[in-house]
């Protein structure tokens, strides 16, 4: 019981000793902080292109794929809760009459390359693209001003005025000046065959209203891609074909295991679409389908840590320092303490309990701010951006409201044992060194 | 006739400790003049070392004053009183306060650089370094020059702290209790020496102690008691 | 003034107490952490900004009005020959690429689709419209060619020809990057396209392209001169909407170095994009079409002169366009850039800030010492003031002696982070070969070695910032020891 007694009162009668303490919290604080920062940028990367592209995405289907076989084949698997079908394509949305200017210089416009005019065509099936993602959301999005939300954003897809509609993305409607209703001329190409077999692009245009805007959390996805119905496509690209479908957007029951339900999917894919014993089409989860966009965000935040694992280092300098000090001045106490009753190395843990406590309270103190400041994390870049004019995170770089943050209890753990066990041999280093000293040395007096 | 080279007048000290104030010079006046050798007697706690330490400038006065040749020095900007310090007084302690970490040739030579800038100091460290060697040749501690104070006796560590206090060539020693860590013979070596010094070079000397024999050899017996000059 | 035993006592204390060794360390290693961590992301981003240079003009003169004209503008630019070097048109547009011969279609395995929406996976192309001959006066036209199939070369195996369009003898077939009539007739023959009989009495007329190698990393190595389509929509001055298509080869894949350009861009000489925008270059009546002119300014010019110049040019071609036309502009590499270039130093400023953490705790640690140095010297500060020790002498012992540990560990830290960048690519070799451990992922920077870039500035910067640091923390123990009254120093046990 002195020893832990001893430690505290020494702790308490020599502030110094609360810098060793600051040192670790700093470098928890800061693990825990920059890394949470990332973590949280990675999971609204993750989610955006989770919304965008939902749970699992069965693609490069062949051309003689058919909807109603597929269909049943897919939504036989038990974690299938629904399957929506997609065409896709590309094009520009011309409006008559007005000149857009050219496309932007590389490099001055947006990261994402929304601002470009070309466009990804999604051919959806309103009601059942409802069912597998976030679409029923996007078009009715509070930020969408009254004046540019779809007529009807239940059926934000239905005819106008007997012409097909298309939704755009908020901020290219805004962009562009365009409103509900306005009249819009698809451009875009198809392969067509010749007498000789031979395939050539084939110019097509759709004459297209606006429907209305729609936005998802990822202006890069709202930038980028259009909705039409599924029929417009059918009809203008693939010749009526009415069971043609490219790709098919799945919804899981249980997110956690969509690995295991790919696998399952690319099996029951082959039976629908194999065709000389080769199979066609693949199955992806989003984080699949994304990997090297989410992976490259990974590397960064495990090269942040490789830096920051180095502010731990420089606070283990510091308090070796600190105890190493104290152990040099109380080594003297060593023999009053033995003299006392104590056994010399009973007395030296003496240290090692200061030592403990030091890193105890650091990561503990460390630990509380650096989530109180992750969490509020939004409040800080506001006020050291007002303090200083320096924009720590430039959220509207990433296109985001506030800084996201996302803190990680494994994480946590890891630093947390990280920095007892640094705290542990830095105390134990000074340690040893008292253990050799000779408790009659002391208390001679010399 | 001249001034007198440390003078205290109506020198009142009070500390604090919590509330309370506590006395402990009330009101003494004190003239040495040059070459004059005064004793403060007393015993523990009437006040010495405090008298020793408002003479020797480390300590201010609550009220009254302290002149060196008839000037006021109390008042005077803090660097200059720390170059009078150096200039005017040498202290000579009872714990010798040498520097651990220093030579005695290094202990000695650190009064030297006291008061001349680095620079300046480079300009003339031979001339210094030669001075100080001089000074513990003097004291009779030529063959220790390199030791550090945890290697030298007590009486060898109170030459080095004379020779230190001399170095800077003052014209009052304030000496308190110089022997009162020290065996007789030893002791009876550095009083000899400081005594020496002291009629060579017609230095005033202040010195305190609780010693009769030793405050007899000095031209003056000042004894304090409870603050206030007694005889 | 520093008074003599400031420094003399200062440096005893230091070199007699071991434990200062610890600040110097804890310094040592911040400044060491800061210049090779540095070192690799400043290689890093200005490699980046290196490659971003090169992919850009000295000057762009650009948010020009529709249906603006090259020559008269041209005029006006090169008359400023102070600034103006050469002169070259660029037509900006966007189209549509399709091979001719469509590769037999197969299981993808691999994650196709970006969510940076890059818009080559459908053919999608930022069409720049050339004058090769005039382009190489102004941009390193002839040295991306040479970069692009080396860039190749370094990742995937294959056949990565370097291009010859640009040593074409003839004029008027270099400024269409035309292949040579066998190259042509060949392609044409592989394509089921229609081509003379025999080889000897082919003329090649398809105008080149030139494609970013970002893209034949989707595409596949491609033989020479394999036909594509080009498709291109656009609202003509008519307000008519109108789109048409042309056969073009591909001439070759270059490299810049700037990704967003390399993945996007599509060279092509600028007469074939001006006709398939409605534009006949015969037709007295049609425009010169430019979107931007890129410049290239004299060697000798200076910073100031420059930006003097970028206004004067602004001012001269802004007077040529029609009244009323929204301003102009006049954009330096670095503007052409802006939003690219940003969010590179953004992410270098966040590892920046981390850094400065570091240093930050390694302050603590010259502080810790000091101050443990000043409380278990109090005696001896007593005796210094005993004997003619200034308050200010005494305070700079401590002042000295932390700027001492900041500066001895500056400089060793400057001297091992000068040796490790120096030997960081083996280093990371040798690691990754023996232990398969990896400090700075390769992969991460989809580069060959690590790029280290120790800027002189930069170690200026970090040397002088933990001198002053460490003079800053030494201050609050020197103060403390300055202030101390020497009779209860003296006394102190």
């Amino acid at each position: 019981m002195y020893r832990l007694f001893l430690a505290i009162r020494y702790l308490l009668t020599r502030p110094i000793n609360l810098l060793g303490m600051a040192g670790i919290t700093l470098s928890v604080w800061a693990l825990i902080v920059v890394v949470s920062l990332f973590s949280g940028f990675l999971a609204v990367v993750e989610r955006h292109v989770h919304e965008a592209g939902a749970d699992i995405v069965v693609s490069a289907l062949p051309a003689w794929t058919r909807w109603s076989t597929l269909a049943p084949a897919l939504a036989d698997d038990p974690n299938v809760a629904a399957t929506a079908p997609r065409l896709l394509h590309y094009g520009l949305l011309l409006r008559p009459g007005h000149r857009p200017p050219p496309a932007p210089l590389p490099g001055r416009g947006a990261l994402h390359g929304g601002d470009q005019p070309f466009l990804f065509l999604m051919g959806i099936d309103a009601a059942q693209e409802a069912q597998v993602t976030g679409f029923a959301a996007w078009v009715r999005d509070a930020e969408i001003p009254a004046e540019l939300r779809a007529a009807d954003v239940a059926a934000p897809l239905a005819m106008r005025d007997g012409v097909p509609t298309v939704l755009i993305g908020l901020e290219r409607m805004q962009r562009e000046g365009l409103r509900p209703g306005d009249a819009v001329l698809l451009t875009t190409a198809r392969l067509v065959e010749d007498e000789a077999g031979q395939k050539h692009p084939s110019k097509v245009q759709v004459p297209l209203r606006v429907a209305g805007a729609y936005k998802t959390a990822h202006s890069g996805f709202d930038g980028n891609n259009v909705f039409v119905d599924i029929a417009v496509l059918r009809q203008h690209l693939h010749d009526n074909r009415t069971e043609f479908v490219q790709e098919v957007a799945v919804r899981a029951h249980d997110a956690t295991t969509l690995a295991d339900t790919a696998d399952r999917l690319q099996r029951a894919l082959t039976r629908v679409t194999e065709r000389n014993n080769t199979s066609y089409g693949v199955v992806q989860t989003w984080r699949e389908k994304n990997a090297q966009f989410l992976g490259s965000v990974q590397h960064q935040r495990g090269l942040l840590k490789i830096v920051l694992v180095v502010i731990m280092v420089v606070a283990a300098f510091l308090m070796l320092a600190t105890l190493s000090m104290m152990v040099t001045e109380k080594i003297s106490d060593i023999g009053i303490l033995t003299a006392m009753g104590g056994t010399p190395t009973g007395v030296t843990m003496v240290f090692l309990a200061c030592g403990l406590v030091i890193t105890f309270v650091g990561v503990l103190v460390g630990t509380v701010t650096g989530i109180v400041t992750a969490v509020y994390l939004e409040e800080v870049r506001q006020a050291v951006r007002w303090a200083t004019g320096i924009d720590l995170f430039p959220v509207d770089v990433y296109n985001l409201a506030r800084v996201p943050c996302t803190i990680d209890p494994l994480w946590l753990l890891q630093v947390a044992g990280m920095a007892m066990a640094t705290g542990f041999v830095v105390s134990a280093l000074p340690v040893l060194r008292a253990a050799r000293h000779d408790p009659l040395v002391s208390l001679r007096g010399i | 006739m001249n001034a007198p080279v440390l003078q205290a007048a109506a020198v009142h000290k009070h500390y604090r400790i919590g509330k309370q104030e506590i006395p402990v010079l009330r009101g003494i006046d004190l003239s040495v003049q040059p070459g004059e050798s005064v004793a403060l007697l007393g015993a523990s706690g009437a006040g010495k070392s405090t008298l020793l330490h408002v003479l020797g400038l480390l300590d201010p006065p609550t009220t009254g004053e302290v002149r060196y040749d008839g000037v006021p020095v109390h008042g005077l900007p803090i660097g200059e009183r720390a170059r009078l310090r150096h200039r005017h007084v040498g202290f000579v302690f009872q714990f010798y306060h040498l520097i651990p970490e220093l030579t005695a040739l290094q202990n000695v030579l650190l009064a030297r650089m006291m008061a001349v800038s680095a620079l300046g100091y480079w300009g003339q460290r031979k001339a210094a370094k030669a001075a100080a060697i001089a000074m513990l040749e003097q004291v009779g501690l030529g063959a220790r020059l390199h030791h550090r104070p945890s290697e030298l006796s007590g009486g060898e560590r109170q030459r080095v702290a004379i020779a230190r206090a001399l170095l800077a060539e003052p014209r009052v020693i304030l000496a308190d209790e110089p022997t009162g860590n020290l065996d007789s013979h030893t002791a009876a070596g550095v009083v000899e020496l400081m005594f020496g010094i002291q009629r060579d070079r017609g230095l005033a000397l202040v010195l305190v102690t609780h010693d009769e024999r030793l405050a007899q050899r000095c031209h003056r017996i000042v004894r304090l008691a409870d603050g206030v000059v007694v005889s | 003034m520093i008074a003599a035993f400031s420094p003399f006592l200062a440096v005893r204390y230091l070199v007699t107490r071991r434990i200062n060794l610890l600040g110097i360390a804890g310094v040592m290693f911040a400044v060491w952490a800061m210049l090779v961590v540095d070192a690799v992301f400043t290689g890093f981003v200005s490699g980046i900004r290196r490659d971003v240079r090169t992919s850009t003009t000295d000057l762009l003169v650009t948010d020009l009005p529709h249906d603006t004209g090259y020559e008269r503008l041209r005029e006006a630019i090169e008359a400023d020959t102070g600034l103006v070097a050469a002169t070259a048109p660029r037509l900006r547009h966007h189209g549509m690429l399709q091979r001719v011969r469509q590769p037999q279609r197969r299981v993808r395995t691999q994650g196709s689709s970006q969510v940076d929406f890059d818009h080559t996976e459908n053919g999608f192309a930022l069409l720049v419209g050339i004058d090769p001959v005039r382009e190489e006066a102004v941009s390193g036209l002839r040295s991306w060619l040479v970069r692009g199939p080396e860039e190749l070369a370094q990742r995937y195996p294959g056949d990565f020809w370097s291009s010859t369009v640009l040593d074409e003898p003839d004029l008027e077939r270099r400024s269409q990057l035309r292949a040579k009539d066998e190259v042509e007739w060949a392609a044409r023959r592989r394509s089921n396209l229609p081509a003379a009989k025999n080889v000897q009495q082919h003329r090649a007329d398809m105008p080149g392209v030139l494609f970013g190698w970002q893209r034949i990393r989707r595409t596949g190595a491609l033989p020479e001169a394999e036909p594509f389509d080009l498709l291109v929509a656009a609202v003509g001055s008519d307000n008519q909407l109108r789109s048409d298509s042309d056969r073009v080869q591909f001439a070759g894949c270059f490299a810049t170095g700037h990704r967003m350009f390399d993945e996007n861009a599509v060279l092509l000489p600028i007469e074939t994009l001006r006709t398939l925008l409605g534009l006949d270059s015969f037709d007295p009546a049609s425009v010169d079409l430019v979107t931007d002119i890129a410049v290239r300014v004299r060697r000798d010019t200076s910073a100031s002169a420059l930006v003097a110049g970028k206004q004067r040019l602004q001012r001269a071609v802004q007077a040529l366009l029609p009244p009323g036309s929204p301003p102009c502009s006049v954009l330096d590499w670095e503007e052409q850039n802006l939003v690219f270039l940003s969010a590179v130093a953004h992410e270098q400023a966040m590892m920046q800030f981390v850094l400065f953490v570091v240093m930050l705790v390694a302050a603590f640690v010259i502080y810790a010492t000091l101050h443990m140095m000043v409380v278990q010297k109090v005696k001896d500060i007593g005796i210094m003031a005993a004997i003619g020790g200034s308050p200010a002498g005494i305070g700079a012992v401590f002042l000295v002696g932390g700027f001492t540990v900041g500066a001895v560990g500056a400089l060793l830290g400057i001297g091992a982070g000068l040796l490790s960048v120096q030997y960081l690519n083996p280093v990371n070799d040798w690691l990754f070969a023996n232990f398969q451990v990896e400090l700075f992922p390769r992969t991460l920077f989809d580069l060959r070695e690590i790029p280290c870039d120790l800027e002189p500035s930069w170690i200026a910067k970090v040397g002088i910032g933990a001198v002053l640091l460490a003079l800053v923390v030494a201050f609050v123990p020197s103060r403390k020891a300055s202030r101390m009254n020497p009779v209860q120093a003296l006394s102190h046990e």
